[in-house]
């Protein structure tokens, strides 16, 4: 079953997956898609479509330092792309083995981890985020691990609520009364049967990080300059936003558009699940 | 006599993607005042949706494509939705099959009552409250008012039956569609609810079309019945003539599978060694007492079946023996060796020797993995290759009467028959020498039940297995078991051979729970071996 | 019910420890920083070395963090660094600038929310009920600080209608707060209307609702009567749990805005560092959100009666 079959059976999916494939294509092939250097300064202050005393043409103009804000859009996605996907995939790996392991076998375990847990989740998220960004300092690498921090105890939840239901099923049942190992029945039994409510909350979650990214990036503790960050665009543009508007609105619609594909991509799966045939059980 | 309903020539389209165009396919059939007849048939046979549309509210997606609906002489085929809420509740009036989830958990139940009387009726609020109490009474609620003032989740699933009766009562319709209701039931309030169904006929002259698969409720209730088939009425006429000659070849099939409470078949000697000795075998949790002190010796080659009434224990008992959950007090011996004290590795080389068969066939296989490696791993487990697995794999399919090719296949592409006969490959492939049987035809039609039931009897012959067969159903323990161990509230109250506990059972809740087997009078003729 | 609250409070004070204790490790790692801050960045090191070791700061990190815990515990809060003044007269004024910002986003999302997603609810599939989604998932997917901007551009920088910051210098202004609370009740209400509707639509398809249908009930009174109660049972206990969430929003808004509340304080402090003040706002976080699961819990007993008190404690922390 292709990518594009289990699409194609949902609008929303259709449309999502154009939008993040578009991205991803943006961040796969940024040099070759992006007009100028992000990182050169030509004119600045150039409005949309407008040219440049030597003629260039900038179609989403540039931003105060004479850089042209489409080019840097192309490759801030690449940023995006790559930290969001790695801090994602960070918290799920935390996530995803203390969720398992807590749903398994309750007891002690599950109070431990479950405490650990909400008493990060009764923190505001982004206070944690500024916490942890002011104490370590901003770095990508930093943001991973914040990231990580703050999400997995949400990941934790959902794969312990899943895990708890799954264990209660038969077939766990049955692998039980024929020996099988522990781990082998979290992995084998258990963790593909959660695996579609979990695609889809990996949709939501790279969204929820890339916003994450971005609202760092504009309280000015994302990504040091002069990486192209959307987050930093929008906090570099924002003293003159009132003026030039453009500065700020084209970042912000880049981030937008990124967290819309990815909810209707989630929503689009989701439906696709619910509808049942080909998606294994019905 | 007087016509209430009358359908004729009844047809309801399913959704384009179904697996057939009608849902109702051409039905005719009469309901008269102070008759009921019971609508039969197996899953997927439409006789749901015939009753919706006796109501005017089919389900979105279907849709009538041609026939006459007739009520009271009225022709109500096209009526309007606004008219149809004028006769809903006050003439027609239904009752469900799940009566807990039926009533509204947010309002007291007595204000739900209340509110028929309110859409329908003139009563003033005091009048309403009065008539509220004495229509639980009629449906021999205790305590009227406490009832009126109770939520549903603080009653009984009968109690709630009781009150969604009380409910159609109210406006003392002149039709009652009864779906399935008594199916959620435990048997004694089965009976209960049963008789409290054939007072209303007898006293009030309410028509009622009864909707069932269960062949044994048809036998204690019916004046009539029709036989439902894919959408298609096969059979109807007097109870007695379909019960007992019946006619159409489905009719025939259907009712040759029900098992006969009262067994003609006699099982070879019965002397055996002890397979599973259960001594003083309990489990708590908390302050519950889930399972008493309980002792109980399976021998070799035998089939003990546990009876007994949900919160009976019987589930518990089986889960605590297999090692699901770990017992309380007491000792599980398997040739002397005692499974519920092992651990570790010890546990996990033991635990092949006894092997589970479960209830739902939808949920006790992992719908991810082929079926192959479904049944293959035990073999694997064993130590064998994988081509040595497959192989084996591929015997225990004939063995359980599937074909190889279902090797390949995950286990969404079966029906709930074929998928239970995967469970028992799955658990035979462990060549256990004790097998658990919980509440395994339970969840299949009649027709599939008596193919598996057919199917764990031949396995056991030409095994040697010893078989522990937990159900809430008497017929299919008189037809399977040669002991039968009745439980009640975490305690076996009676054990024996399944004839001799049959026909003369000695306890007093072993007594009343044979009074309720409904259709008990009632024995199944077996026609296929006649023919 | 008292053993129940009596539960949660001891909860809510492990939690307070546990916070307390990783904000903590958390400043650790930048302690030298601190001294920096507070002495600008042209003082020497063996100026910063001085400050450090007479406030304290070079004493053991447990010691130091127990005479913390003391001093909280008996009200005294600490000085903020970057403000020069008792901690705990800062958070009072902001956090009540704070609760007005939340209050009335509140009061302006919920009707709305709630409205459109019965309405959507009741009849899945309809033209509303789609046009209601989209609206849903396109506030949900556009973060604050976005429909900050977009929203700037439109009342401030087109139409010119309103101011685009919110310093409320010359006093309270109500028309500096209609942007804040505009930008928080987008993303609020679209999903609780979400929530309201997918909650709508299990409740009509109930088997309770059909009873109701099949008693004669109209649709009116089936949606009013029967499903609605119980279809808010979920959303309404969303409502409170979104409020840390809120919280996050805020800061953002605040920032933006450029208003004084208990966003920007946060923010501020933990951009300098500000030990004392981070500590005290995180406590009145904790404290914020575990009332808000209190009172979720409470609402949730009193809508629904099949749960009492008793299984509220046991009920799964699932998402």
């Amino acid at each position: 079953m292709t990518v594009l079959g289990v699409l194609r059976r949902s609008g929303p999916a259709l449309i999502g997956g154009a939008v993040v494939g578009v991205w991803l294509a943006c961040a796969l092939f940024a040099p070759l898609l992006a007009p100028y250097d992000p990182l050169k300064s030509y004119s600045p202050l150039i409005s949309p479509g407008g040219l440049s005393p030597d003629g260039m043409r900038f179609w989403l103009g540039t931003d105060l330092l004479g850089r042209d804000i489409l080019s840097r859009l192309i490759h801030g996605a690449r940023t995006v792309v790559v930290w969001a996907g790695l801090a994602t995939l960070s918290a799920y790996v935390v996530g995803l083995a203390a969720g398992l392991l807590a749903g398994f076998y309750r007891g002690w375990v599950d109070t431990v981890l479950s405490f650990v847990a909400n008493t990060v989740l009764s923190f505001p998220v982004l206070v944690l985020y500024i916490v942890i960004i002011v104490s370590i300092g901003a770095s990508a690498a930093n943001i991973v691990i914040a990231v990580t921090f703050a999400s997995a105890p949400a990941i934790f939840r959902i794969v312990r609520a899943l895990t708890i239901d799954l264990r209660s099923r038969d077939f766990v049942a049955a692998a039980i009364t024929q020996g099988e190992s522990d781990w082998r029945i979290m992995l084998v039994e258990i963790l593909p049967n959660a695996s579609g409510p979990l695609v889809v909350d990996v949709c939501l979650r790279l969204g929820y990080t890339a916003i994450t990214i971005g609202v760092l990036g504009f309280l000015g503790l994302g990504l040091p300059p002069p990486t192209p960050d959307w987050g930093g665009m929008i906090n570099d543009g924002r003293a003159m936003a009132i003026a030039f508007p453009h500065l700020v609105v084209f970042p912000c619609i880049a981030i937008s558009s990124l967290m819309l594909g990815l909810s209707l991509l989630a929503d689009g799966l989701r439906e696709i699940a619910n509808a049942g045939p080909g998606g294994g059980e019905g | 006599m007087e016509q209430i309903l009358s359908i004729e020539n009844l047809s309801i389209a399913l959704p384009r993607g179904a697996d057939r165009g009608f849902a109702v396919d051409g039905v005719t059939l009469q309901v008269a005042r102070g008759e009921i007849l019971c609508v039969v048939g197996e899953s997927g046979s439409g006789k749901s949706v015939l009753a919706s549309a006796a109501m005017g509210a089919l389900a979105p997606g279907l849709r009538r494509t041609g026939g006459r609906l007739t009520f009271q002489g009225q022709d109500v085929t096209d009526l309007p939705e606004k008219a149809w809420q004028k006769i809903r509740g006050n003439r027609i009036a239904m009752i469900f099959q799940e009566p807990m989830a039926a009533l509204n958990p947010a309002i007291p139940v007595g204000g739900q009552v209340a509110e028929v009387l309110e859409l329908h009726g003139d009563l003033d609020r005091a009048g309403r409250a009065a008539r509220v109490l004495a229509l639980l009474a009629a449906t021999h609620l205790p305590d009227p008012p406490r009832i009126a003032a109770s939520f549903p989740h603080q009653l009984s699933g009968g109690q709630c039956q009781r009150v969604v009766i009380a409910m159609a009562l109210a406006m003392n319709p002149a039709l009652l569609i009864a779906d399935e209701p008594t199916t959620a039931l435990d048997v004694t309030t089965q009976a209960q609810v049963l008789r409290l169904i054939g007072e209303l006929r007898d006293n009030f002259g309410h028509g009622i079309l009864f909707i069932t698969h269960d062949f044994g409720v048809v036998a204690e209730i019916a004046d009539r019945v029709a036989v439902m088939r894919h959408g298609r009425l096969v059979e109807i006429g007097p109870a007695d003539q379909v019960l007992n000659r019946p006619q159409d070849p489905y009719t025939r099939m259907l009712i040759d599978a029900v098992p006969d409470l009262h067994r003609q078949v006699q099982r070879p000697s019965r002397q055996a060694e002890p397979a599973l000795r259960i001594e003083g075998l309990a489990k708590t949790y908390g302050t519950l007492q889930a399972l008493k002190p309980v002792s109980l010796t399976l021998r070799r080659g035998r089939t003990v079946a546990i009876v007994g009434e949900s919160g009976s224990g019987k589930s518990t008992l089986a889960k605590t023996v297999i090692r699901l959950q770990s017992c309380s007090a007491g000792r599980v011996l398997v040739d002397g060796q005692d499974f519920a004290a092992l651990s570790g590795r010890a546990l996990a080389r033991a635990r092949r020797r006894i092997q589970m068969i479960f209830q739902d066939p939808f949920g006790s296989l992992n719908p991810r993995r082929r079926v192959g490696d479904i049944v293959g791993r035990a073999a694997v487990l064993a130590g064998m290759t994988r081509a040595e697995a497959r192989a084996r794999a591929a015997e225990l399919m004939e063995l359980v009467g599937l074909k190889r090719e279902a090797l390949d296949r995950r286990p969404g592409q079966f029906s709930g028959g074929q998928r239970q006969r995967i469970g028992i490959a799955r658990a035979l492939a462990m060549s256990p020498e004790i097998v658990i049987a919980d509440e395994s035809v339970s969840a299949l039609d009649v027709s599939v039940q008596k193919q598996v039931l057919a199917l764990i009897d031949d396995l056991q012959q030409r095994l040697g297995l010893t078989v522990m067969f937990i159900t809430h159903d008497l017929r299919v323990a008189a037809q399977i078991a040669d002991y039968i161990a009745v439980m009640r509230q975490g305690e076996v109250v009676e054990f024996g051979e399944a004839e001799a506990l049959l026909a003369a059972p000695r306890h007093d809740y072993t007594r009343a729970l044979l009074d309720a087997a409904p259709g008990r009078h009632w024995s199944p003729p077996r026609l296929a071996r006649e023919a | 019910m008292k053993r129940y609250i009596a539960i949660k409070l001891g909860e809510m004070i492990l939690v307070m420890l546990a916070v307390s204790f990783i904000v903590h490790v958390a400043l650790e790692l930048n302690v030298g920083d601190v001294a920096a801050k507070v002495l600008g960045q042209f003082s020497t090191a063996a100026q910063r070395q001085v400050w450090l070791k007479e406030n304290g700061y070079l004493d053991p990190f447990l010691v130091r963090y127990f005479r913390w815990l003391g001093h909280f515990i008996v009200g005294d809060w600490g000085q903020s660094l970057r403000f020069r003044t008792e901690v705990i007269s800062l958070i009072g004024p902001r956090l009540a600038a704070t609760g007005i910002l939340a209050a009335a986003t509140l009061l302006v999302t919920v009707p709305i929310a709630l409205l459109l997603g019965i309405a959507a609810g009741v009849r899945e599939g309809s033209l509303l009920d789609r046009g209601i989604t989209v609206f849903s998932v396109l506030t949900t997917s556009i973060p604050e600080f976005a429909s900050a901007v977009f929203l700037s551009a439109v009342f401030v920088f087109w139409l010119g209608l309103l101011p685009g910051a919110s310093t409320m210098t010359a006093g309270f202004s109500p028309a500096e707060l209609v942007l804040p609370v505009m930008v928080l009740s987008l993303y609020t209400a679209g999903y609780l209307a979400r929530m309201t509707r997918s909650s709508m639509i299990e409740a009509m398809a109930s088997p309770y609702v059909r009873t109701a249908m099949m008693k004669g009930a109209s649709l009116p009174r089936i949606v009013f009567r029967h499903a609605l109660r119980n279809a808010l049972i979920a959303p309404i206990t969303v409502i409170m749990l979104q409020i840390p969430w809120l919280l996050s929003g805020v800061i953002v808004v605040e920032v933006f805005f450029a208003y004084k509340g208990f966003g920007t304080l946060l923010f501020e402090a933990a951009l300098n560092s500000d030990i004392y003040l981070i500590e005290a706002c995180a406590m009145v976080g904790v404290v914020v959100v575990v009332v808000t699961q209190l009172i979720s819990d409470m609402l949730y007993t009193w809508l629904n009666p099949r749960i009492s008190f008793r299984d509220v404690g046991r009920r799964e922390g699932g998402a």
